[in-house]
């Protein structure tokens, strides 16, 4: 019984140790919203997602946006460089991670309110598939803006 | 000499001393059985209120309980549904949330096993399950505040380890805090809170982020707060302790019989009980000896393969075939387990009635629910109506909604309290861990060709399958659950003999079955060894003999029957603990370990005890005195030794470890008359020195020259109990052996 509650104990400890207590979002961002396509609707491409912003300065030395198609964004107060961290090929020195490296990976930073989706990344070989994109808030300095990230489902038919 | 009508007339007394205990037994195997429940009638069902209104019985162990089901699936639902949102929030792949939920189903998995070790010895199991709501709880709010994905990790193993808990926690705690004329109708009613929590969770989750604008950290902490008010709402459980309605209340229909008030007796003799307490692993072995037990872990995993991957492709076919979304199909779940609901509490009153008349027939009537399950989630799977979608799942659901309590109340009813743990966290490991595994490939590969309506239509094999092992396992119930009765009433009979100032033998093995896989091969044996008696254990070749001294030393476990050792039962016992209650076998053959050297084989004999360094030494310079060949070959290999000095080798152990009961196997078998006589005098020296000797042997001449007592076996059965000279005067026993010795000769 011991073990088990200094067990307990160690792992409670390292957990919260892998919490924060700062800067967390407990109530919705409501501060972005798509326009289109609908959420969960049937689309073609080329698709054009469409989106609005209240309360967020978007512009040169302003903030901006990030898209991702069909995967995860940055975590919070991480630029989008940091998602080439693990990638050897992708030197600074060269400029990378650029746009090209950006859209290699379905990932569209933009000042634009709306984004044009020319291809999807194929999912499985069904006639029908889901995919998703998530836009989040980018500051300034490039990194990303709280922990919300907005997000759009809808269905392709190829 | 003794007339044959003296003969005659002691023969009947002794029948009808015989059938006079045998009605007895029967009597209070009867009265037991009505204890437990099991009345073999339906009518004088008591109503769920009388059972309750019974002195020492509460609706608050089943209200705390099912509080505690309600909220621990909370942070389950709430990551399932929200996984998208934190994924997003941390910045972190699909992979790696698949791998934490991975470890976290491990978790769960693993979790019963430590938990029902904890509550084994001690009945602590409302501290541990209070314990655990409140980690799971603040595992919940505190997932609200996790920022790395490693911190996801801890939290949601933790979390596994908590609620994985309660399978081995709840069940068994109510089966000891109500009577067993409500316990069918009481899981049910724990069955049905948990189907509320399933309700419950999503409309939470739903409200608190859709409505309340709760992010799915908010919905964590909330829930967890939730969860709290549950936790604290079960401070007041307290721990019945094991057996309260079902073992204490047999010994009390004994002692009420008997009119004995002898609580305060000596009860084990001179064994400690906590020199016999089965351990964590015993336990599991013993259960796995259960036929019903055994049977119905089978069914679990055949289910398994049914129920766990079934809500995930129920998913998927919601989402694919009929294009539900989130909303839509957390409402079609919480329809689901509303219509469990009704199902379980329909189910309560039927299924107690069927326990009532025959345990047996909760099992029948669950084959069948199962079976019809399966029929129409296969006809849902095909169906192009919507509404008739939602309907038929909804029936089927509720069909299978009733398998956990009839599963349970079956399981947990034939076994003894303290084991129910265990029992239950075997049954959660076969249905999820085993069955569950299964079950996600095969529908995985079901799902690759045919699409996810084959899938809905394939579970009609592992369903149906699954429905024929329950409806085997019918007939298994009864027998396992008088066997359990007659384990306690033989307890109660060696407290009676104990009370009473009577003696018992060292050793008894009563009723003994053992079995080779499929191949029985002993056949209710008994054996009775008295402190320092020599016995003889004769027979033919094949008889079963060297397999019973293997049950008599722990080396196998009996499928049925009892070993007593000074009236404790140490049937389940490990060799090992056996060794250290001083039961020693010297096996059959080389009973030496080849590669090392003689020393090193005597040293290795005193270590199984612990013993120190002097003490050994001194009884290694012992063996040298009784065995000098040994000492002359002391640094010599084993396997290098002859037959006759490996024997002396083996033989040695008795003289290191000074057992109280010595089992030799087969001293003689292919050695010179001179080296045999050598040994067998150190036999007659061992035994004169205070040590119970059982003998197997094949030569009669030797064992009866040596033996006052002998058994006789033949087939798997003991043909003779009796003193060796009346062996000596049954030709036809003793036949068999010298022509079997003839033939071998010949040969």
């Amino acid at each position: 019984m011991r073990r088990l509650a200094l067990l307990l104990a160690v792992a409670t400890t390292v957990s919260a140790a892998g919490c924060g207590f700062s800067g967390l979002a407990f109530r919705q961002d409501d501060r972005l919203s798509f326009i289109s396509p609908k959420d969960r609707s049937e689309v073609t491409l080329p698709l054009t997602v469409r989106w609005s912003v209240e309360d967020f300065d978007v512009g040169p030395g302003a903030g901006s946006f990030a898209v991702f198609v069909d995967r995860a964004p940055q975590p919070p107060a991480k630029t989008l460089a940091w998602l080439a961290r693990d990638d050897d090929s992708c030197r600074v020195d060269d400029g990378c991670p650029d746009e090209e490296w950006f859209a290699r990976r379905d990932i569209f930073p933009t000042t634009d309110t709306e984004l044009t989706l020319e291809r999807l990344p194929s999912r499985s070989d069904d006639r029908r598939e889901w995919h998703e994109v998530t836009v989040v808030l980018i500051d300034e300095r490039g990194r990303r803006v709280g922990e919300t990230g907005w997000t759009l489902e809808f269905q392709v038919a190829r | 000499m003794v007339s044959a009508d003296e003969h005659l007339a002691q023969v009947r007394e002794e029948e009808a001393l015989v059938a006079e205990v045998e009605r007895t037994r029967e009597e209070l195997r009867a009265d037991a059985r009505e204890r437990l429940g099991v009345t073999g009638s339906a009518e004088g069902m008591p109503s769920l209120r009388t059972v309750i209104a019974l002195p020492g019985v509460a609706m608050y162990p089943l209200f705390a309980l099912g509080v505690l089901s309600i909220v621990d699936s909370f942070q389950a639902y709430a990551f399932s549904v929200l996984t998208p949102e934190i994924s997003r929030a941390l910045g972190v792949g699909k992979g790696a949330i698949a791998g934490v939920i991975a470890l976290k189903t491990l978790a769960v998995s693993l979790a019963p096993l430590p938990v029902a070790a904890l509550a084994q010895r001690r009945a602590r199991r409302a501290l541990l399950s209070i314990i655990s709501a409140f980690l799971w709880s603040a595992v919940a709010i505190s997932t609200g505040f996790v920022t790395l994905i490693w911190g996801l990790l801890l939290v949601l193993v933790l979390d596994g380890f908590t609620t994985g808990s309660v399978e081995v926690l709840h069940r068994p705690l109510l089966m000891d805090s109500y009577p067993p004329q409500g316990r069918v109708r009481v899981l049910s009613a724990y069955q049905g809170f948990n189907a509320f929590g399933n309700v419950l969770a999503p409309l939470l989750v739903a409200l608190l982020s859709t409505q309340l604008g709760f992010t799915w950290r908010g919905v964590f902490v909330v829930l967890g707060l939730i969860s709290m008010v549950g936790a604290v709402l079960s401070l007041r459980l307290r721990d019945p302790g094991f057996g309260r309605w079902d073992t204490d209340q047999i010994r009390a229909a004994v002692h009420e019989r008997r009119a004995e008030d002898d609580e305060d007796e000596a009860r084990f003799g001179t064994v400690h009980p906590d020199e016999v307490a089965l351990g964590f692993f015993e336990i599991v072995r013993r259960l796995m000896l259960i036929p019903t037990v055994r049977r119905l872990l089978i069914g679990q995993a055949v289910l398994g393969i049914l129920l766990i991957p079934f809500q995930t492709f129920l998913f998927f076919f919601l989402d694919e075939r009929w294009g539900l979304g989130p909303g839509p199909r957390g409402l079609f779940f919480a329809f689901l387990a509303a219509i469990n609901i009704v199902a379980l509490v329909a189910f309560g009153r039927r299924g107690e009635s069927l326990f009532r008349r025959d345990p047996g027939r909760v099992l029948d009537l669950s084959a069948v629910l199962l079976a019809a399950a399966v029929v129409l989630i296969c006809i849902a799977g095909l169906v192009p109506n919507l509404v008739a979608v939602w309907l038929l799942f909804g029936a089927a659901s509720g069909l299978l909604a009733v398998l956990t309590p009839a599963f349970a109340v079956t399981v947990l009813s034939i076994i003894p309290a303290n084991m129910r743990p265990h029992a239950a966290a075997l049954l959660g490991i076969f249905l999820g861990g085993v069955g569950g595994l299964i079950g996600a490939l095969f529908l995985s590969g079901i799902d690759r060709r045919f699409g996810i309506g084959g899938s809905m239509v394939s579970l009609l094999v592992p369903g149906l399958i699954g429905a024929a092992i329950l409806r085997s396992a019918k007939g298994l119930v009864q027998p396992d659950l008088d066997r359990m009765i007659d384990e306690v009433l033989e307890d109660e009979e060696i407290r009676a003999i104990n009370a009473s100032g009577g003696r018992l033998p060292m050793l008894a093995c009563r009723g003994i079955d053992f079995s080779y896989g499929q191949l029985q091969v002993l056949f209710d044996c008994n054996l009775t060894v008295d402190d320092g008696e020599m016995v003889a254990l004769l027979g033919t070749n094949g008889a079963g003999k060297s397999t019973l001294l293997k049950v008599i030393s722990g080396i196998g476990l009996p499928t049925a029957g009892s070993v007593r050792f000074r009236g404790t039962d140490i049937t389940f016992l490990d060799a090992e603990r056996r060794l250290r209650l001083g039961i020693t076998q010297i096996p059959g053959g080389r009973a030496v370990f080849g590669p090392m050297t003689v020393i090193d084989n005597l040293r290795a004999f005193g270590t199984t005890v612990r013993r120190d360094r002097a003490a050994l030494d001194a009884s290694i310079d012992r063996c040298f005195d009784a065995f000098p060949r040994l000492a002359e070959r002391r640094n010599q290999l084993a396997s290098t030794l002859s037959g006759g000095e490996q024997q002396m080798l083996g033989l040695s152990k008795a003289l290191i470890l000074k057992p109280r009961l010595l089992l030799i196997d087969e001293l003689s078998l292919g050695l010179a008359p001179v080296i045999v006589g050598q040994l067998l005098d150190m036999v007659r020296q061992i035994n004169a020195d205070g040590t119970a000797v059982v003998l197997v042997e094949q030569s009669v001449n030797i064992a009866l020259g040596l033996a006052d007592h002998a058994y006789f076996m033949e087939k798997g059965e003991v043909r003779f109990d009796g003193r060796s000279t009346d062996l000596l005067a049954r030709d036809d026993l003793l036949r068999a052996v010298f022509l079997e010795g003839a033939g071998a000769r010949n040969r």
